[in-house]
């Protein structure tokens, strides 16, 4: 079996073969009970494991794009371009984030196919900053493989027009959600500009479809940040 | 056997009124006494019991703030004092002249201090770096030349486990005399890499290459933006200055990759990276001049 881009249980009783953008998982049985994972990048093997399922299920599911090689707090999502806001202008958009793809035996996440490169950045100064995950947002991007609608809603209260160029909201906030028709959602971030250098930054939100159901189970907390060296 | 069994218990009766005798004429002998050691009993365990409440007190109080090294001492340093008050209270119930035990315990400390006075000196050494905190266990540091991750803060020493996988002991004297930089303090550090192509070389191709690999490690962190600068032209190379902003804590190895990257790249990219040569000439005695060898200024 081959398919692309696919979010659910796998019963790898024939061999299957998903495909997520240069990405390739394949699930091979070797009997009833046990399958050898690989994945590809660019038909280049990169990662293998002999899997025995047992009572657990083997499953694929969209992940936020928080994951990486160092443990951090927040997402700093650089936009682009630039939002300019007029005096108590709101706005909301919706836009189009990077996913990663978690390949999970029961609960215990086994692989992620990490949909754009994974980048770093401090927030604030080198010196006492904070370390955020990294994404470029464009949002004007048509729909990628690997990607999710998420929902920003921005509102100047500051006083002044101001110009929006990165967001950093903290990670915990941040859930994938999956609908029926298998589209990817994330929670939704709102960002209220407080004044020249500050603002505040809640995660946490309904995606635009509320009938997504959230990944694992359970609805985000809301959560708060404040920026408070600049946007 | 009613009279032997009669008699019997008549002895026993006799015996134990004679131990209840013996024990109220000590009792009452050694009533002073007997109270005062009850007395310093109690002051006693009331001193361990009140130095161990404090301890638990410090430590959850100190704990948020302070690193695990500090508590531990500070905890400690109290257990100690309470003990001790309550030790003295209790030999000074019991008539012990403390005056006496204080000169001798004076003069016990001028001779532990001279005999000991190496680790004294250590002693307060690791107390004052404990309570300045620049350094705290699991950072990372670089001491003169060794560096490593802090294992653990003690009164006389630390322990420094270098990245080699080595223990290395510094007396605490040695880190209050030493340059220490703790690379674990800020966010992220600024790495250097001084890149010399041929003057053949296209200096744009070159730093578009650098950049690609810049851009391409996860590590290497996107804001503040990594720069690549023209900084000298060189006797064999044109020098290119490679600046990255690092996670702090892996600066050391993001570095060794970064530089390993930017040469494989230049080298898929043809860019030559030169070495120095000299063209040296040697005067013969017929008073020509030839070239031992010759070359051009770079490879």
């Amino acid at each position: 079996m081959e398919t692309s881009n696919y979010f659910g249980e796998v019963v790898p009783s024939e061999t299957w073969v998903i495909k997520y953008g240069e990405h390739r998982l394949v699930f091979e049985p070797l009997s009833a009970h046990r399958v050898v994972y690989k994945k590809f990048h660019r038909n280049a093997l990169v990662r293998e494991f002999l899997i025995a399922a047992g009572h657990d299920k083997i499953s694929i599911l969209p992940l936020p794009p928080i994951h990486g090689p160092l443990a951090t707090d927040f997402l700093m999502l650089r936009l682009e371009p630039p939002i300019a806001l007029g005096v108590e202008a709101k706005i909301s958009i919706e836009t189009r984030m990077p996913i990663a793809v978690g390949v999970f035996v029961g609960r215990k996440l086994l692989d992620i196919v990490q949909s754009s490169p994974v980048k770093y950045a401090v927030y604030g100064s080198p010196l006492e900053g904070l370390l955020c995950r990294y994404l470029s947002l464009k949002l004007e991007e048509q729909e990628s493989e690997l990607s999710g609608v998420v929902e920003l809603r921005l509102v100047n209260n500051s006083g002044k027009p101001v110009k929006v160029n990165k967001i950093v909201a903290p990670i915990r906030g941040i859930h994938t959600y999956i609908d029926i028709e298998g589209r990817v959602y994330l929670s939704g971030i709102a960002m209220n500009i407080m004044d020249r250098r500050s603002a505040e930054v809640v995660t946490g939100l309904e995606p635009p479809n509320p009938s997504a159901r959230p990944i694992p189970g359970k609805k985000p907390r809301i959560t708060t940040f404040i920026m408070k060296y600049g946007y | 056997m009613s009279y032997y069994a009669a008699a019997l218990m008549n002895n026993l009766e006799n015996a134990i009124i004679d131990i209840f005798e013996d024990l109220r004429n000590f009792v009452v002998t050694y009533e002073e006494l007997l109270l005062k050691i009850l007395y310093a009993s109690v002051i006693l365990l009331a001193s361990y019991l009140l130095a161990k409440y404090l301890v638990k007190l410090t430590t959850r109080v100190m704990e948020k703030t302070s690193p695990p090294g500090k508590v531990k001492t500070v905890a400690r340093g109290i257990k100690f004092a309470v003990v001790f008050v309550g030790a003295a209270i209790a030999l000074t119930l019991l008539g012990i002249d403390m005056s006496g035990l204080l000169v001798a315990t004076g003069f016990a400390g001028l001779v532990v201090g001279l005999a000991a006075q190496q680790s004294l000196g250590e002693l307060f050494a690791g107390l004052f770096f404990m309570s300045e905190g620049s350094v705290r266990v699991g950072d990372v540091v670089k001491i003169d030349e060794d560096l490593g991750i802090v294992e653990d803060m003690g009164f006389l020493s630390a322990r420094i486990r270098l990245l080699s996988g080595e223990i290395v002991r510094i007396p605490n004297s040695k880190l209050m005399s030493s340059k220490i930089y703790n690379l674990s303090k800020p966010t992220a550090l600024r790495i250097e890499v001084v890149v010399g192509i041929s003057y053949g070389s296209n200096i744009s191709k070159a730093v578009n290459t650098i950049r690609r690999v810049l851009e391409s490690h996860p590590l290497v962190l996107a804001e503040p933006e990594p720069k690549i600068l023209v900084d000298s032209l060189g006797e064999s190379s044109v020098n290119l200055k490679v600046w990255a902003w690092v996670p702090a804590k892996m600066i050391y190895e993001i570095k060794r990759d970064i530089v390993k990257q930017i040469k494989e790249a230049l080298d898929r990219e043809g860019i030559e990276i030169p070495f120095p040569q000299r063209v040296v000439w040697l005067r013969t005695l017929g008073g020509r001049e030839a070239p031992e060898h010759s070359a051009s200024r770079s490879a």
